[in-house]
């Protein structure tokens, strides 16, 4: 297995005049990459060699996506940080993760949660000569990505240069014959962790990475970045399709070799008629938590027929640095076909959450001497060997891809409120899209008040689109409330 | 219909699409110029655009709607004379 940071240094080596990234419909070579990592090299081994874990202000400019690279291939940890994401949410990360040091651009820091770190765009540097760091400790953090916390505090995932090494030898073991003429959709911000595939697995090959624009609407970006740059392999999130299907007849992309869903569930209705958008490409619907490093359960969606439980496609078996089981609530394994928690081990797996003991007892256990994490999601094997995902044991949704807890949102909505009781709930529309409903007990705050109030504290992916004003909320007989209800009602 | 007619129906339609009473918007306005147009409202929006009209957008005009004003002409051109 070589180490991503070989296939890395390769790449920027012997690929110099090829494109490496298209940014707002410029080219950048892989030459000028190499520059910028170097530039940022410099100053990273100068002004922070007391520094592990450097901030990353997100931006999508080449000068992001080199401070990213520049920060791995010099052993440090890298932790984006989105601008746009309320301030309370990173001055948190910024304070759990203990950052004293963020590369990107002062002009988009807002004052806050800024204040406290120092924000620095190294210069660049045709020139600078940098030797770049290859003999990282596999057990060092290579990133920490903050997920949804259920009491509004964020969960650090620190991911190591040995997770991404494993989730990069079982992604090429099965992607194997990527070459550098692909080139790759990257359409997540790098506060989610499918980014790192977007960028990484290119780039590790030699191949182009084509980001979207910052402005304009995502799902048609989307769409115009992979007809207009003939993009050959794509990792989306479900809903970005779900938004375009009422125009399939319309989509022909003849040059996609790969199509790659993963984040949420895949709808087999959806996907049997997105195949004929794509005549050319393989479909594969992926799965796995942050916690597990980007994805670890793949399945092939072949053309004659779709394995599928609830309209949800199945998400497939183990890639190869991957074991998973199912259990019951008491930790027994569970027999093929029978529906369980599924639980994850293998060298992917997050050390554990970042300073945070108490959910690493919650969320991770050892069976037979072997560290597993549960997952939350409950799913079955089938006999051939494949999982198949049924729902959560908890409150936990995707929205958009991204992982939200709905009670995170309720202790916000509460918040602002003063304390009247509400409930957070997604709901799937006749167009099969999932929205946002928050049923709140009367209140003299209107819903344009209560959603600017709810701006302040949550990112833009966890806004309801919908707000519903009830006297009480029905309860079930364990004298819970009730939100099938709830969601009944709408 | 006038342009300005359209543009006065489409600023109702976005107000209560996006629950923004004070919404204002003119033919210069982007997603980009509005909290809460992404894509999911964006969806909406044009869901409810279609519905007022009874009118249906292909994929080649919404993608070239690259402002409010593009939007406006669009439905004007698909409205009966």
């Amino acid at each position: 297995m070589v180490p991503f940071l070989h296939r890395l240094i390769h790449s920027l080596n012997n690929q110099k005049g090829e494109t490496a990234f298209v940014i707002n419909d410029k080219s950048y070579s892989y030459a000028t990459l190499q520059q910028a990592v170097r530039s940022t090299g410099i100053y990273l081994a100068e002004q922070t060699s007391n520094e592990q874990r450097i901030g990353v202000l997100l931006d999508n400019s080449i000068e992001t996506y080199a401070s990213v690279l520049a920060i791995l291939l010099s052993g440090k940890t890298y932790v984006p940080i989105h601008p746009g994401h309320p301030e309370n949410k990173n001055i948190q990360i910024i304070i759990q993760a203990g950052l004293k040091t963020v590369l990107g651009n002062k002009n988009q820091a807002e004052e806050g949660a800024f204040n406290l770190v120092t924000i620095v765009q190294p210069e660049f540097k045709a020139d600078a000569d940098y030797e770049f760091k290859t003999d990282t400790n596999d057990q060092t953090e290579a990133y920490i990505l903050f997920t949804s916390g259920t009491t509004g505090v964020p969960k650090g995932v620190p991911i190591t240069y040995e997770n991404i090494d494993a989730f990069l030898y079982a992604f090429f073991e099965i992607f194997n014959d990527l070459k550098p003429s692909d080139k790759f959709l990257q359409m997540f911000d790098l506060t989610f962790d499918l980014s790192v595939m977007s960028y990484l697995a290119p780039l590790c090959v030699g191949a182009s990475v084509y980001t979207l624009p910052n402005t304009g609407v995502k799902y048609l970006n989307i769409y115009t970045t992979l007809e207009d740059q003939n993009i050959t392999f794509a990792l989306m999130v479900p809903s970005m399709i779900q938004l375009l299907q009422p125009y399939f007849e319309e989509i022909n992309l003849p040059a996609m070799r790969y199509s790659l869903f993963c984040g949420e569930a895949l709808l087999q209705s959806t996907v049997t008629q997105w195949q004929k958008c794509i005549p050319n490409a393989q479909i594969w619907n992926v799965y796995g938590p942050t916690e597990a490093t980007i994805f670890c359960t793949a399945y092939h969606i072949a053309n004659n027929k779709v394995k599928a439980y609830n309209d949800m496609v199945c998400i497939g078996h183990e890639m190869i640095s991957t074991q998973c089981i199912i259990i019951d609530e008491n930790q027994n394994e569970m027999a093929d076909g029978e529906k369980g928690e599924l639980c994850i081990s293998g060298s992917q797996l997050t050390k554990g959450y970042l300073n945070n003991s108490e959910k690493n007892k919650e969320a991770f256990f050892e069976k037979d001497g072997i560290r597993f994490y549960k997952t939350g999601d409950i799913c079955f094997r089938d006999l051939d060997g494949d999982f198949s995902y049924c729902g959560r044991s908890d409150h936990q949704v995707k929205l958009q891809g991204f992982r939200v807890e709905l009670s995170e949102i309720e202790f916000y909505a509460k918040k602002c409120l003063q304390g009247v009781n509400t409930v957070a709930i997604v709901k799937t529309n006749d167009k099969k899209i999932d929205e946002l409903h928050l049923f709140t007990e009367p209140t003299g705050t209107t819903d344009e008040q209560l959603l600017d109030l709810l701006k302040t504290s949550l990112p833009a992916y966890m806004i309801p689109q919908f707000i519903h004003r009830v006297n009480s909320f029905p309860l079930n007989a364990n004298g819970k409330t009730d939100r099938k209800a709830l969601s009944a009602q709408l | 219909m006038t342009p300005e007619e359209v543009l006065t129906h489409v600023t109702e339609i976005f107000k209560t699409v996006l629950k923004k009473e004070q919404l204002h918007l003119t033919p210069a306005t982007t997603a980009a110029d509005v909290d809460g147009w992404d894509s999911l409202t964006h969806v909406m929006l044009i869901d409810a655009v279609e519905n007022h009209y009874k009118i249906k957008f292909k994929l080649n005009e919404v993608i070239k709607f690259n402002n409010i004003g593009d939007l406006c002409a669009c439905i004007l051109k698909k409205l009966p004379a």
